[in-house]
């Protein structure tokens, strides 16, 4: 929606769009009378609500990782309440990512759930029995720092852990002074393999899951492996406007996502097989000639020459002392040309003899004709073969990408079966041939924000905050780094650290709003090593699984209390977004922000090192800690920001403040990697991926398809491949403990009628499922729908087999104790060079 | 406040839900807007009868014929033959000038009739009132009187919700039933219902 004549001529200022959801509840029940009559269809008159005692506050959606932007209208100098705070998605028209989804709606819920830590708790009995005391926040705080001494004097810095989805800079505010450079994130459970995959092909600074994603709003087609679309809900209103407009959008799944009820195609497959799929897709495009050969030919490295061994032909190898990170091509001219020579003419199709520096002779061939061999394994019918799905609709899928200029996207949860880089390899080799980058309804590469972050470290080890504070740190190497060497973050090594002690022992653990049982793979190892810990302290907002588990619970602040400014992912131009605080905790809440947290237990375990990020002990007031560090941060980024961008700071505030969104440029189509090359070792789209082979990992660069590694292949009639997905309502650590998730989120488990059939299962009958590689044992209730393909058994996660004792003890949240948790089943297998981790299991299911 | 008609009375605005099942991504935040907006008071309770949370929306799985995966979403139809208007002894239920049904709470003895005749099961009792509820919700209704959109379509994020008057042909529902296939739930119950299922374009 445009804004309107009333609204562009009126110098009053108005939130665009329609009142939302909230205009509702202030009508009627909440009595706001003086409200109303700012309320038109014009718009809300947000000057004209101030003036009658009503605050507008943008702010970011935290109920997920996806950081939509939402609105509040709150009253003010009223106490905190529901009552007194409305929440709904922000109408801007052109704000880019626009809430809220049935997460978003379930924010309010949060804020005041009967679940909500409400005070620190320390543990009395024994771990898992969830028996706790309220104890006070200087008394947990400083047993805190007196265990965390103690562990960092006994075993080393290196043995504390942190671990956390969103506040990975709050967690390194404690962790870097300390000396443990152990912060080490969910991804590996979430988006590993996507990053590898895409680092492999396209570089560091482009293989981030937010960083490249289809231009939705002028999309034609998008084909989704394995991708719900779940989150960010802006995307999806995009798309919603997109297929207005005709657009197609394909889901390859092995159970039917919700967003597909929208007039989607699903094309049902077998679990871990989307290589397959992809790579027959491939083949369809390549043996058709339905590629864009002036984009394979200048912007991919299919015309780089590859010796016999499969490595690059390199400078090096041609001339005395050429470069080893030259690569060469055959021009047409027949002449060998280097990538980095301007114009280059290549030939795609070159196989011969050259002659190296060294005066041998070595065979070399292009690329592109060991693509066209290594294809021929996947025919459609091969690929049908392997993915259940007929060779035709792998056929269709091909053309229709091709005539309607589509693009598949890139994923962003994708660390399922253990071969999900080889996934990401294969649709982004499809995406090469289709040559549909960064153009008008393509895959568009999203430029940086300029954001400064709040602390960071330079490759020497000297950390500096935004502030100017600096100091230097001597062990840099993350755990998981000395095991996996291409990970973006494998929590599994801590596992391995606690468990095995190997490389070195880890025996304190810290979690912020980490949701272990329902985040790590194998529930019962994550048990058996948090047993053995000397100290697990956890930082959250509701009460976790984990927190039956945890030595002491701390109580966070929600988004709806926090400041904060953020950069906008999946979109296409350079957008940033603030975070206000919308009101204080309910009463009865004592929760602090994550990072004062952070550095009151390090002021209290090493009072000199807290002085090193700028934190001294007359910051343990909370209010004062706001003023006096996190404030002047939070303003320091804005500044950074607004140089960058050559704007004036209080101007950016301000327009922050005005809208909840800057959208600093808008999408420039071309750019990458046409006239901004990518940072792969060629500075192209590597389909056939050099640095793996380069390093040793591979034998060649290519996307292959080989079966799951990480699970036993079920066989035998009652044996099933189990996979799991996000709701857009309950799908989320925060929101799958909210109070309507459990009755608008289906925890039973999914099976396909035909599967139910042959076991003589009926609808909601209940069922024994058996890990055939972890051996838990858990009953649910089935579902039997067509809604998940045959031979494969389906749970949204995190809605069900929630086991802490809070929920069994409240009759209200009975219902999400029930259903399963997929990481009962999954026996956490990890690539040993990706360190990507597997979520799918394998079960065994039997009538109980 | 829109009046309430006589028997035989022909409303002014026939107003009327429709809701795009081409867009809708079953994400559930109109079912979660319903309540909050018209039954704060029910945000933390179930509705038993439904075994849901208190919504005056419901959802319903179903496959198609062609085995196609579906989700409904249904509500009060504010049907123009209304079942359970013409069964309440009590002429609680009736329909206003913007042809909706509504309940007038002071009638209402709680005898249930309307809750067993609607063939669309859309009513639900409040634990407290014992009194009958559906949409539109009363906080819905004023939102309508002031011109702006009720909760469930301004809350939905995939433009999948509107809510206009059929008598003018150029109001927005107007326009998508003329340009978009569309259908009616249960057609040959004779309710005439005004909720309409869009299905494509
Ligand atoms: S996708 Fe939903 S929960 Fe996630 S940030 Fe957006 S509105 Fe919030
Ligand atoms: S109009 Fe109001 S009462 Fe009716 S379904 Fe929508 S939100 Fe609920
Ligand atoms: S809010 Fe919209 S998309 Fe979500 S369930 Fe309701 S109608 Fe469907």
């Amino acid at each position: 929606m445009k804004p309107t004549e009333q609204q562009a001529i009126s110098r009053r200022k108005f939130l665009i769009g329609s009142a939302a959801v909230a205009a509702g509840v202030l009508l009627a029940d909440k009595g706001w009378v003086d409200a109303q009559p700012f309320f038109t269809p014009e718009g809300v008159d947000v000057e004209g609500l101030e003036r009658a005692g009503y605050l507008v506050r943008h702010t970011i959606c935290h109920q997920c990782g996806a950081g939509c932007g939402l609105t509040a209208l709150v009253k003010k100098d009223a106490p905190p309440s529901e009552e007194n705070m409305l929440i709904f998605g922000n109408q801007h028209p052109e704000h880019p990512q626009r809430g809220m989804c049935g997460r978003g709606a379930t924010a309010p819920y949060t804020w005041n759930s009967p679940l909500r830590l409400r005070k620190p708790l320390k543990r009395v009995g024994e771990r898992g029995e969830g028996s706790f005391e309220e104890v006070s926040w200087d008394q947990a705080l400083d047993e805190i720092a007196a265990k965390v001494r103690e562990i960092v004097e006994r075993d080393g810095a290196k043995a504390m852990a942190f671990s956390t989805h969103d506040y990975k800079a709050e967690m390194q505010l404690l962790a870097w002074p300390l000396g443990s450079p152990n912060v080490i994130s969910q991804a590996s459970t979430c988006n590993t393999a996507g990053v590898v995959g895409r680092r492999w092909m396209m570089g560091s600074g482009f293989d981030h899951h937010a960083t490249i994603d289809p231009d939705y709003d002028n999309i034609r087609y998008v084909l989704f492996p394995g991708r719900s679309l779940n989150a960010p809900i802006g995307a999806v209103h995009r798309l919603a406007k997109a297929r207005e407009h005709g657009a197609k959008v394909v889901f390859l799944n092995p159970a039917h996502p919700d967003v597909a009820f929208a007039n989607s195609d699903w094309i049902p497959c077998v679990p871990g097989t989307d290589a397959a799929f992809m790579l027959g897709v491939a083949h369809v495009l390549v043996s058709e000639e339905k590629y864009d050969e002036s984009f394979v030919l200048n912007q991919t490295n299919l015309p780089f020459l590859l010796k016999a061994d499969g490595k690059p032909l390199t400078q090096e190898d041609l001339v005395a002392d050429g470069d080893a990170n030259v690569f060469a091509l055959m021009s047409v001219d027949g002449e060998i040309v280097f990538h980095d020579a301007a114009g280059i003419q290549p030939e795609l199709t070159y196989a011969g003899t050259v002659t190296l520096a060294d005066g041998s002779d070595a065979a070399v061939t292009t690329a592109w004709n060991r693509l066209v061999t290594h294809l021929a394994d996947y025919t459609p019918g091969n690929a049908a073969q392997i993915t259940g799905v007929p060779a035709a609709t792998i056929t269709r899928v091909a053309r229709d990408l091709f005539i309607m200029r589509g693009v598949v996207e890139d994923t962003w949860y994708n660390t399922r079966n253990g071969n999900d880089t080889d996934v990401i390899m294969g649709l982004m080799t499809v995406n090469a041939l289709l040559g549909n980058l960064d153009q008008v309804g393509g895959l568009g590469v999203r430029l940086g924000s300029k954001l400064p972050g709040m602390i960071g470290r330079a490759s020497d080890g000297t950390v500096s905050l935004i502030t100017g504070d600096s100091f230097l740190m001597e062990h840099t190497k993350t755990i998981d780094k000395e095991i996996y060497p291409e990970t973006n973050a494998t929590f599994d090594a801590v596992f391995q650290g606690i468990l095995d002690e190997q490389p070195y022992p880890i025996t304190g653990l810290m979690l912020v709003g980490a949701t272990i049982f329902h985040r790590d793979p194998n529930v019962a190892r994550a048990i058996e090593a948090i047993k053995k810990l000397d100290l697990l302290v956890t930082v959250d907002i509701v009460h976790q699984e984990i927190c039956d588990w945890s030595d002491y619970v701390l109580p966070a602040e929600m988004f709806l209390e926090r400041d904060h400014i953020k950069g906008i992912g999946w979109t296409q131009g350079i957008s940033v977004a603030l975070q206000r605080k919308v009101t204080d905790p309910p009463a009865g809440v004592d929760a602090r922000p994550d990072a004062w947290i952070m550095l009151e237990i390090l002021r209290r375990a090493y009072p000199q090192r807290a002085a090193m990020v700028g934190h001294y002990d007359w910051m343990s007031d909370v209010a004062t800690w706001k003023n006096e560090w996190m404030h002047p941060i939070e303003e320091l980024r804005i500044e950074g920001l607004a140089n960058a961008w050559n704007r004036d700071p209080a101007e950016v505030r301000r327009e922050l403040e005005e809208n909840g969104f800057i959208t600093f440029q808008p999408k420039q189509y071309g750019l990458t990697p046409y006239n901004r090359p990518f940072a792969s070792p060629s500075g192209r789209l590597e389909v056939y991926a050099f640095r793996p082979v380069l390093r040793g990992y591979r034998e060649h660069g290519f996307a292959t398809y080989f079966d799951p590694p990480a699970y036993t292949m079920p066989r035998a009639e009652d044996e099933f491949f189990l996979v799991n997905g996000k709701s857009p309502i309950g799908g989320s650590g925060v929101a799958g403990l909210a109070f309507p998730t459990q009755y608008l989120v289906d925890n039973r488990l999914w099976l396909n009628p035909a599967d139910a059939e042959r076991l003589g299962i009926a609808m909601d009958d209940e069922v024994e499922v058996e890990g055939l590689d972890t051996g838990w044992k858990a009953k649910v209730n089935v579902n039997v729908t067509p809604r998940v393909i045959a031979g494969t058994a389906f749970v949204y996660s995190y809605s069900g087999g929630h086991r802490q004792k809070v929920v069994a003890d409240d009759p209200r949240f009975a219902k999400l104790s029930k259903g399963l948790a997929p990481h009962w089943f999954s026996k956490s297998w990890v690539d040993p060079i990706t360190g990507s981790n597997s979520n799918n299991a394998s079960v065994r299911i039997r009538r109980a | 406040m829109s009046t309430r008609l006589r028997k035989g009375q022909a409303p002014t605005k026939r107003m009327a839900h429709v809701w795009d099942a081409s867009k809708c991504i079953a994400c559930g935040a109109c079912v979660m807007a319903c309540t909050s907006t018209n039954n704060p008071d029910m945000m933390m309770r179930e509705e038993k009868g439904w075994n849901s949370i208190a919504s005056n929306i419901r959802r319903i799985d179903s496959v198609s014929a062609q085995g196609r995966p579906e989700v409904l979403l249904v509500q009060c139809q504010h049907c123009e033959d209304a079942p359970c208007l013409n069964t309440c002894p009590f002429g609680a239920t009736y329909m206003d000038d913007n042809g909706m049904i509504r309940l007038d709470p002071r009638m209402c003895s709680g005898c249930s009739y309307c809750v067993t005749s609607c063939p669309y099961n859309v009513r639900w009792f409040h634990p407290d009132s014992k009194l009958p509820k559906k949409c539109m919700g009363d906080t819905c209704l004023e939102l309508v009187d002031k011109g702006l959109q009720p909760a469930c379509v301004q809350s939905c994020p995939a433009g999948a919700r509107d809510y206009g008057d059929l008598n003018d042909p150029n109001s927005s529902v107007s326009v998508t039933l003329r340009t978009k296939r569309s259908r009616r739930l249960l057609e040959n119950a004779g309710t005439e219902p005004k909720y309409f299922v869009v299905e494509g374009s």
